[in-house]
């Protein structure tokens, strides 16, 4: 199967005050299409480093990321925005969402600066995603007016309105409490079949672990075990 | 979106919206109220400029006159034929609506008992009268004029002997009031030739030159009489009173390259060049400068405001700032973004500081407050004319204010990782 993300002999450091920490040291990994991935590994193990330079929002000192066949180190900024917005979805842990705009809205903004993507085409995608996660009676309410699953629900549309090749998800049930945060992996599991999307995300949560078909363990930044 | 989302935004921090809007407003109603003052001192000392002082639009001399005249006076003045083919060339520009003749000279004013050096200005009644009744003079420097001038304007026509002075020579002269046409003085000068002379005036007339240093020094005198007193049919001056919105620069561009056809050489100068209207000048030029120096205030403080409203929206939005980059937005997108905010805020604060500097100036103006300028003589009404060409500029000023404070504020906050936004505590 064709590989989604590819990548290969990553290293990444960053200074801490004045320690340089080596998050990633020739980390390699390849991630298929539709898959349905966790990373784990212990804090400070280079979980979000990872996840960081797979979503093209950091850069690696060495080595190659593909995501799609396309180098993302030869790459501009704007490439690399138009990459995230056509390729890849982000679930934020806090969801991130925007509190002035209503769930619509908040679901619409990554079409938004898509040109090619008519009016009647974006409200009939973004209706879809909410329809996708079960928020189509809630289009109007504004982020404040929804629990935590709801919230991370409308992330989860936000992610998948552009019908990436890939949704990254950093910790997405860290801030719900158990019920809440099954449901999500539901819907996640349920998208993955239903829409074949690929899902590669990081958590230290043992309810979705056991629920993966892949585990990637990483640990003083390289995979350690699959 | 951006746009919904920018204007949206406005309602985030609603106190500190309404506080930068607020500076925004008070710096744009202030350079408003100030420009319309200036606007409106300009268009009064225009007014006097051209037809209180008989400058005219364009005062035309013979070449050097200016520096020649008091000393070779008959070298100097237009002769009648001269000023005959002067006034032909005039024929030739529709855009005139008027001209007329002066002479400038030293002179002692008599009146038996008390004898007083002045500088006589010569006026022919009836362009004094036409210059006094012009619809500028009553709209912009009616205030500027004696309110006895207008009644004047009657008594020269009537009355070619009847000369004007200011209420400071009629105190030094001890002229009683009210001034009578029966009361004789007499003006000695030097006449063409160097010969001293004398002509019989009489008294009748009252007006004002505006300014302290002239009050005590200069008197108005019909032409005919000055020309008899230097025994002469010429004039030092011929001034030239424009049609209205006739654009000065170019009539005076085409008029002397007419005048470069005369057999004799001329000097033409508009009513606020400084050889002619110093004090003109200068009060503009200290306007100027205030007016330069409050805009440079108003400016920075609008400034200021806006770049510190900014870079705290941005300091608490960092993290949505990352996720709009995350979800494909590009730098220039969400610089778009913030400045769309502040240009809304910006032209909501200006539609209010419209209405706002409006009332103020009919708020100020129906008050009729007056006050004496420095060397002015008399007091002039503190009025704000609003002017939608004023306000136009101020708002435009005051958009490209908001729009290089944003932008700066923005071009420097976009140049943090993608990564520190998205990892910001949001503090």
């Amino acid at each position: 199967m064709q590989n989604v993300v590819d990548i290969k002999n990553v290293f990444k450091s960053y200074q801490l005050g004045s320690t340089e920490v080596h998050a990633l040291r020739g980390l390699s990994l390849q991630i298929k299409k539709g898959e349905f991935a966790a990373l784990i590994g212990a804090s400070g193990s280079g979980k979000t480093t990872l996840l960081n330079l797979v979503g093209c929002l950091d850069n690696a000192d060495r080595g190659d990321i593909l995501i799609e066949n396309v180098h993302v180190q030869d790459l501009s900024e704007d490439e690399k925005s138009d990459l995230r917005n056509q390729k890849i979805g982000f679930i934020f842990q806090s969801f991130n969402l925007i509190p002035v705009l209503n769930v619509y809205e908040n679901v619409e903004i990554p079409l938004t600066i898509r040109t090619e993507v008519s009016a009647e085409e974006r409200k009939a995608k973004v209706l879809s995603a909410l329809k996708d996660v079960g928020l189509e009676e809630f289009v109007h309410h504004r982020p404040d007016q929804l629990s935590g699953g709801q919230r991370q629900r409308v992330a989860i549309a936000r992610a998948l309105v552009t019908e990436p090749s890939l949704i990254l998800a950093d910790e997405p049930t860290a801030n719900l409490d158990s019920k809440t945060a099954h449901h999500i992996i539901d819907l996640m599991l349920e998208l993955n079949k239903k829409r074949h999307m690929t899902f590669f995300f990081c958590t230290h949560d043992e309810k979705l672990m056991s629920r993966v078909e892949r585990i990637v363990k990483i640990k003083d930044g390289v995979i350690e075990q699959e | 979106m951006i746009l919904k989302l920018a204007y949206l935004n406005l309602f985030r921090n609603k106190r500190r919206a309404l506080s930068t809007g607020l500076a925004i407003c008070i710096g744009f109603v202030g350079l408003n109220l100030l420009g319309a003052y200036i606007y409106r001192v300009k268009k009064a000392l225009d007014t006097t400029s051209v037809y209180s002082a008989l400058h005219g639009h364009v005062k035309i001399f013979k070449q050097d006159s200016l520096v020649q005249f008091a000393l070779k006076p008959k070298k100097f003045i237009f002769q009648k034929n001269e000023i005959d083919q002067i006034e032909q060339i005039f024929s030739e520009f529709p855009e005139i609506e008027y001209t007329g003749k002066n002479i400038n000279r030293a002179g002692l004013l008599s009146n038996g008992k008390i004898s007083h050096p002045i500088l006589f200005y010569s006026f022919e009644p009836t362009i004094y009268a036409r210059s006094l009744t012009q619809p500028d003079i009553t709209n912009w420097a009616k205030d500027w004029v004696l309110p006895s001038q207008f009644k004047n304007v009657e008594i020269f026509k009537n009355n070619n002997d009847v000369m004007s002075v200011t209420p400071k020579i009629a105190d030094i002269m001890s002229l009683k009031y009210p001034l009578n046409e029966n009361e004789s003085l007499q003006l000695a000068g030097r006449s063409l030739d160097g010969d001293l002379n004398a002509v019989n005036l009489e008294l009748g007339a009252e007006h004002t030159t505006g300014l302290q240093f002239l009050e005590d020094t200069l008197v108005l005198v019909p032409l005919a009489k000055v020309q008899e007193l230097l025994g002469t049919d010429g004039a030092e001056s011929i001034s030239v009173y424009l049609k209205p919105n006739t654009p000065l620069a170019e009539f005076k561009k085409s008029l002397d390259q007419k005048l470069d056809g005369l057999a004799f050489k001329v000097d033409s100068y508009n009513y606020y060049d400084e050889k002619i209207n110093a004090v003109y000048l200068g009060t503009i030029g200290f306007l100027v400068v205030m007016g330069a120096f409050f805009v440079f205030l108003i400016g920075t403080a609008v400034s200021l405001t806006i770049v510190n409203s900014l870079t705290m929206g941005i300091i608490e939005r960092t993290r949505e700032i990352g996720t709009l980059y995350a979800v494909g937005f590009k730098k220039r997108e969400v610089i778009k973004l913030f400045i769309y905010e502040n240009i809304i805020l910006c032209g909501l604060a200006i539609l209010v500081g419209v209405v706002l500097s409006f009332l103020f100036a009919s708020l100020v103006n129906s008050l009729d407050i007056r006050f004496t300028p420095p060397s002015v003589t008399g007091k002039i009404q503190f009025r704000l004319v609003w002017n939608f060409t004023i306000a136009l500029t101020v708002a435009a000023f005051t958009l490209t204010l908001t729009l290089i404070s944003s932008f700066i504020v923005m071009k420097n906050k976009s140049k943090i990782k993608l990564i520190d936004l998205l990892n910001d505590s949001g503090a």
